[in-house]
């Protein structure tokens, strides 16, 4: 008997590692490599200290990279997580807060609202709660959420969420398993930035401008009746619990009748609604659209800094918030001070200042170069010198003509160059956590990472700079000697 | 209840649990009990009372016959035998065929005019009607017989008619074959849950990764049968067969290797079917269960009542030579026929397509075997010949997948027009045949079907020289894991099951 | 009768049912001889009956495993 218990015991045991195993092939993920950041941003919630946070963001992508935690501990010793994801309706927000209140104690929740408007039925799918709620550890919040779930969707079932391995098990036909889990492991546990995902361009004076236009226009405020209710239920668990719930809404097409109902709606709820599209808030932050805002929805890491200073004067002044040291926050300073300068980088137009910069941040870039060898003849012997001294072997030796790649890492330079003119060359390979690249010549030479293309396909000097940290593309520029700025 | 949903899995291995923890004599009071849970999940608890009526009429009329017989009272033995018959046969008629009647009065009253059209019923059956009641009739026929002695308690009647294995889909059970397993109780025996699991999973394997793609394949062609015609028709006629054989045999799988579990054989209704080398063979294979019963219950009783033997008498004097010997046989054939169609359901499509239509493939391979003979003598084809076997084998598969394109299809002229479709077989280019090879499924899903029926066919050939299940547990511990773990993740992963659609709908959308 | 006879008489059923002449033994089953299955098998219980002048009973007729068991039981109706 003793011999059949052993045996089902180790069958068992067995069978739940490979399922474990299976189930992280196939449960789709997201991290720094991704659009947005969801799946990190939660498992890093996780793994802080219980009741050590002071504040917590909520609400949609524009929240994710609206607010930056770690910006309100260095200026106002202020912790605080950014719960926000892509596309989180307020469903998913209200059930994300009561799971933030499994483990922490926070005084002020900001709440980023734009869902509150989203009325069409389209924004109520299965992938975006998918998004939101799969990687919420099961307990009786997730267990509430995924009933929620199944009311609104009424072809989703309980088991599915129970077990997502019955939902995703059809993804076979797409992953590669080896790939998959082994981007898993090494993405793993790269989030350090405390729910905030950078974004480093700028929309620029047009778009810009016809954002401010479509703003402008006058349309009825529709709030989804559904959002509302759990707005409700947000304000409700704010109140009891004794917690400050803070509404606002980021730089986009806000609406006039938007901003009237939030206030009125805010007023009678007694509590406090910051919109960052009024003027006189944004004049006092100096917040310009056309260089703080990445999108019309998304504010870039400029725009971020404005909008976490005037949060966290609230928090500090109006509401008495104090400061205080956790070491937490002091470790994923250096995580921080990365992004600042991969924003420098990324917003910066002069090349010498550029390529300063590239080198002085080049133990933790891989840089991606392509270059036609009668531009490099072209540059500036300064331009020249800072790309020797990144690892380029100039002067370049073929004619005119002729292409050039470079990979170049913190070891040193790997290149390749045209051959002949007329014939295709390629250069492909792997980066250490898994990513893909190649870089394929002809007319407009194009570098691909994991199959999606990056460089500008001008002619000239192309660039494309990978932060090896973070596992992801900072910036992509290129550069005709003709003029004399980067182009984006 | 579904045999397919995790639900009904986890119930079972609780079920295993707590039948083996408790004494031997009781342990059908459990399965009873498990039966009637299995029942109330799977159909509308009403009808629960059809099911009671049957069991105690079956019991009691039993017993009467039995105690009539004893006492040599052959008159009233033969009563409570009819009375038990048609209380059982007329719920069954009641609740499955009045539909049937009533829509062929109605098509016959609109065309003579003598009446208004009689509204359909929408009386709601118990699950497993057809095959609880088949097994009842048998029950009572073994009885009348003297074959066996009833049973006297009726709670363990009822278990040997409800056991719930058998509710959904049979195989029907001779109650001589029931009784000592069902009530004797079972030791533990590590083998018999083992095998039994093994077959389950096995079952599932054919019927989520294997039949659910074929069906993929079937429905496409069956959705446009004016654009998929010619060699599509034929190809989803074939490939129907195989969906319904996966389907059909791995629910059995299922449902023997889960009464495997508790100990308790129950009889195989497939046997490598495809492997036969006429029609007639096929229907020895296939649904066995169901022929032996006809065998046994109808034809043999049938053709030895006086009726049929003065039958026997005159057409014997009327024709001359071997065909005259078998013209009664034939007859009561095609009662038996006109049944198995009928018993498919109450819909003129099944008695055409899966009775006369076998039927007359039966009859005429018989008519015609002498020519037959004649011919195979005349080439020297050697009967035992590996490639004259797989062109007869490959003759009964299209025979038989002609009969069921009449199952599959809604009504008898559907499949007739997508029969008539098929002989389209000109005028078409080469896109036309580009869709042949996947028709509906992607590439790997093809693959992963051609890779599982190859598995299916070397299983097959396999079991042929002895059991499989045995060949493998005679591997070192590493294969035969590694083989069940295969089969496992092969049912998680690639078995058609849960939300259709994948993850590539997780498109970020516009933001 | 005596078993010889009743295997002599038997023969003469079996030619007359399957159209050829088999030499039968107590061991011969339906596999051995070719024409004889399930249908087959009720028109030679029906001949054996008449030729007999025995009725056999369903519960015997399905315990029939072979030509022996057959002769056993038309020796065994006989007796009666």
């Amino acid at each position: 008997m003793k011999q059949y218990v052993i045996k089902t015991a180790a069958f068992s045991l067995i069978f739940l590692l490979l399922f474990e195993f299976f189930t992280i092939c196939y449960v789709p993920v997201y991290f720094e490599d991704s659009d947005w950041p969801t799946t990190g941003v939660y498992q890093a919630f996780y793994s802080l200290k219980k009741n050590t946070v002071d504040a917590v963001f909520l609400g949609s992508s524009a929240g994710n990279c609206g607010f930056i935690p770690q910006e309100l501990y260095n200026q106002y010793g202020i912790t605080s997580y950014n719960l926000s994801c892509e596309q989180q309706n307020l469903i998913s927000s209200y059930y994300w807060l009561r799971e933030c209140l499994r483990f922490q104690k926070p005084k002020a929740v900001v709440l980023e609202c734009k869902f509150l408007f989203e009325s069409d039925r389209e924004k109520l799918t299965e992938p975006w709660f998918r998004k939101a709620l799969t990687y919420m550890r099961w307990s009786s919040v997730k267990k509430e959420a995924v009933e929620t779930v199944c009311d609104i969707l009424p072809d989703e079932s309980e088991i599915s969420w129970i077990i997502p391995m019955i939902r995703f098990h059809s993804r076979w036909e797409e992953t590669n398993e080896a790939e998959s889990f082994t981007h898993y492991l090494s993405m793993t546990d790269k989030h350090h930035l405390m729910g905030y995902f950078p974004k480093f361009t700028s929309i620029g004076k047009g778009a810009a401008w016809n954002m401010q236009q479509n703003g402008d226009d006058v349309r009825k405020a529709n709030p989804s009746r559904l959002e509302l209710d759990y707005l409700d239920k947000i304000v409700a668990l704010c109140r009891n619990r004794g917690m400050t719930l803070i509404l606002t809404y980021t730089p986009c097409e806000m609406t006039k009748d938007k901003h009237v109902f939030l206030e009125e709606y805010a007023e009678a709820a007694g509590i406090p609604f910051i919109d960052f599209n009024d003027n006189v808030v944004m004049e006092k932050i100096s917040y310009s659209v056309s260089t703080d805002n990445e999108s019309k929805w998304h504010a870039n890491v400029s725009g971020a800094r404005k909008l976490t200073d005037y949060i966290g004067e609230y928090l500090s002044s109006g509401l008495a918030m104090e400061a205080h040291r956790d070491s937490q926050w002091e470790k994923t300073k250096n995580a921080y001070e990365n992004v600042e300068k991969d924003y420098l980088l990324a917003s910066e137009k002069e090349p010498e200042t550029y390529l300063t910069l590239l080198s002085e941040s080049r133990d933790r870039y891989i840089v991606f170069l392509s270059i036609y060898a009668g531009d490099a003849e072209r540059m500036n012997d300064r331009v020249k010198q800072q790309l020797t001294d990144l690892g380029l072997n100039l002067p370049l030796k073929k004619q005119w003509n002729q292409r050039y790649f470079a990979v170049l890492t913190k070891d040193g330079a790997a290149e390749n160059e045209e051959e002949k003119s007329g014939q295709k060359l390629e250069i492909s390979g792997r980066l250490a956590g898994g990513s893909s690249y190649r870089m394929e010549s002809g007319v407009n030479s194009v570098i691909y990472l994991n199959d999606k293309p990056y460089s500008l396909q001008r002619t000239g000097l192309s660039i494309v700079v990978y932060d090896t940290y973070r596992c992801t593309v900072i910036d992509t520029v290129s550069y005709d000697p003709k003029s004399s700025f980067l182009l984006r | 209840m579904s045999l397919f949903s995790l639900l009904f899995f986890c119930a079972f291995v609780v079920s295993i649990g707590i039948y083996y923890l408790i004494p031997k004599k009781y342990q059908w009071v459990a399965l009873l009990i498990y039966s009637a849970g299995f029942f109330y999940l799977s159909c509308n608890p009403a009808t629960a009372v059809y099911l009671v009526i049957s069991v105690i009429s079956a019991a009691l009329a039993a017993k009467m016959i039995h105690r009539c017989k004893a006492n040599e009272n052959d008159k009233y033995a033969r009563l409570a035998l009819i009375t038990g018959l048609v209380i059982n046969l007329g719920i069954l008629a009641a609740l499955k065929y009045t539909n049937f009647l009533l829509s062929n009065l109605n098509s016959l009253s609109g065309v003579l005019k003598v009446m208004p059209a009689i509204p359909m019923t929408e009386w709601a059956a118990p699950i497993g009607i057809s095959f609880y009641t088949m097994q009842i009739i048998a029950y009572l026929l073994d009885v009348y017989w003297g074959i066996t002695e009833p049973q006297n308690n009726v709670a363990k009647a009822a278990l040997f008619i409800g056991y719930w294995p058998q509710l959904t889909s049979g195989p029907i059970a001779r109650y001589n074959d029931m009784k000592e397993q069902l009530y004797s109780g079972h030791e533990f025996s590590w083998r018999n849950v083992t095998f039994g699991l093994q077959r389950m999973l096995w079952g599932l394997f054919k019927k989520l990764v294997l039949s659910e793609r074929l069906a993929v394949m079937v429905d496409m062609v069956y959705s446009d049968t004016a654009y998929f015609n010619g060699i599509y028709i034929w190809a989803a006629a074939v490939m129907f067969m195989f969906q319904l054989y996966t389907d059909f045999s791995g629910c059995m799988d299922i449902i023997i290797g889960a009464s495997e579990c508790y100990g308790i054989v129950l009889p195989e209704n497939f046997r490598r079917p495809f492997f036969s080398r006429s029609v007639q063979e096929y229907w020895q294979r296939w649904h066995i269960t169901l022929g032996t019963w006809l065998k046994d219950y109808v034809l043999y009783p049938l053709m030895r009542t006086r009726k049929w033997k003065k039958l026997i008498q005159k057409t014997g004097k009327k024709f001359r030579g071997k065909a005259a010997k078998q013209i009664p046989s034939y007859l009561g054939m095609l009662v038996v026929w006109l049944l198995i169609g009928l018993w498919h359901g109450g819909d003129w499509k099944y008695i055409i397509g899966m009775g006369l239509w076998f039927f007359g493939c039966i009859v005429l391979s018989k008519v015609l075997d002498p020519w037959f003979k004649k011919a195979k003598d005349a080439l020297h084809i050697n009967a035992d010949n590996g490639v004259w076997h797989l062109i007869q084998s490959l003759r009964v598969l299209l025979l038989v997948a002609i009969g069921n394109v009449f199952f599959r299809l809604d009504s008898l002229e559907a499949a007739l027009h997508a029969l008539m479709q098929g002989l389209i077989l000109e005028g078409h280019d080469s896109y036309y045949y580009s869709k042949l090879w996947t028709l509906g499924l992607n590439e790997s899903n093809r693959n992963v079907l051609l890779i599982g029926l190859l598995i299916l066919l070397t299983v097959s050939l396999l079991q042929r020289k002895g059991s499989v299940r045995e060949l493998i547990a005679r591997q070192n511990i590493v294969i035969r894991w590694i083989i069940y773990f295969i089969l496992i993740f092969s049912v998680i992963i690639l078995g058609r099951y849960g939300p259709g659609f994948d993850a590539q709908a997780f498109i970020y959308q516009g933001f | 009768m005596s078993r010889k006879q009743i295997y002599e008489k038997l023969a003469d059923v079996f030619e007359d049912v399957f159209d050829q002449r088999i030499a039968l033994n107590d061991r011969i089953t339906a596999r051995d001889v070719e024409g004889w299955d399930s249908l087959t098998h009720i028109i030679l219980i029906s001949a054996v009956e008449d030729e007999f002048g025995v009725k056999m009973d369903m519960k015997s007729v399905q315990r029939l495993t072979n030509v022996g068991a057959m002769v056993d039981l038309i020796e065994e109706l006989l007796a009666k």
